[in-house]
């Protein structure tokens, strides 16, 4: 019975019997089954999982929902920054302009139009207001806030022209969505470059 | 059919390894795909009403502050007089010098927290924010943009 588990042997060279027996030139070659199978220690790995879950926790942050983050819209940096608050949104990207997500111009149109205000999101901007003025009259009073999450090489042309039609619509407290942090100097010469 | 009342119930409980570790790993996962690794933020700029609104009329600056962004240089206007900060050499804006009038300003006025920054056509929206960011730095948190120049 014991050669019949022997019938099946792992090619490659192997000393002869006799030497493998040898304390001297066998050491190595009958006795290297080292064991395989590693009990993994569970109370460690548990500290490791918990300890994770309470670092993810505290990075938890609600604030990333209120943007609509795209690969389109590099924002700049600033470092005195507030908390950013529920307001609409209006994106403006190098190739378009939209408002919650919602197209209403496309950038190079309005850089060459003359008009200083953009009739489609100035018409929206209104019906917003209306609505919320309609829906939290009693309770709360409109405050006009506006976020504007550009693109850092937007022109103020372009800008300037979003911002009059937000003024135009009643938002009169602009807030220029930032990612906290630098100064804003390294991305400055970056983007000049 | 010996009533076993006298038994003591067993008080130890053998807490389920499998599903806790399962439950870890789930949350870790969650946490991870919905973690917000970039900080976001906002910069509160005013904007004067151009047309005629219900709002109450804002109040009377004391000191005429206004900061324009052009292609070369910041022109600072305090009061009536008008200082230009021309662009650094490696052709950048300098807003170590910009601090250092603004905070001069601020040391002679400093109940003033007020700016009005005007900008030319194509100055990025960059320069803006960072010429925002640098004038709520050296005091004055009250930033208007106005879109009059240009």
């Amino acid at each position: 019975m014991a050669r019949a588990t022997n019938i099946i042997v792992v090619p490659g060279k192997r000393p002869g019997k006799r030497l493998m027996r040898s304390r001297v030139f066998g050491a190595g070659i009958g006795q290297s089954k080292k064991e395989t199978n590693v009990e993994l220690n569970l109370v460690s790995m548990i500290d490791v999982f918990v300890l994770l879950v309470i670092f993810l926790i505290q990075q938890f942050s609600a604030d990333g929902d209120l943007l609509f983050m795209t690969d389109r819209i590099k924002m700049p940096e600033a470092a005195n920054y507030e908390q950013l608050q529920r307001a609409p949104v209006v994106q403006i990207s190098m190739d378009d302009i939209a408002l919650e997500g919602m197209l209403v111009a496309t950038t190079s149109e309005i850089d060459a139009q003359e008009l200083w205000n953009i009739p489609k999101l100035e018409e929206i901007l209104r019906d917003q207001k209306k609505a919320f003025e309609t829906l939290n009259a009693a309770r709360e009073e409109f405050k006009g806030d506006i976020n504007i999450q550009a693109d850092i090489n937007v022109p103020f042309k372009v800008l300037k022209k979003v911002m009059y039609s937000a003024n135009q619509a009643g938002y009169f407290n602009i807030n220029f969505a930032v990612i906290g942090g630098g100064g804003g100097s390294e991305a400055s010469n970056e983007a000049e470059g | 059919m010996a009533l076993n009342r006298g038994a003591k119930k067993k008080v130890d409980v053998n807490i389920e390894l499998v599903p806790f570790i399962d439950m870890l790993a789930m949350m870790i996962t969650f946490l991870m795909m919905t973690a917000v690794w970039t900080e976001l933020g906002r910069i509160q700029v005013s904007q004067a009403p151009t047309g005629p609104s219900e709002s109450s009329t804002p109040p009377k600056p004391t000191l005429q502050l206004n900061l324009t962004v052009t292609e070369r240089s910041y022109l600072l206007q305090v009061g009536g007089e008008m200082k230009e900060i021309p662009k650094a050499a490696d052709g950048s804006f300098d807003t170590a010098k910009l601090v250092e009038e603004l905070k001069a300003v601020k040391k002679d006025y400093p109940d003033h927290r007020s700016i009005t920054i005007a900008a030319e056509d194509g100055i990025l929206y960059q320069h803006l924010v960072l010429t925002v960011d640098k004038c709520i730095e050296a005091g004055l948190p009250d930033v208007s943009v106005t879109a009059a120049l240009g």
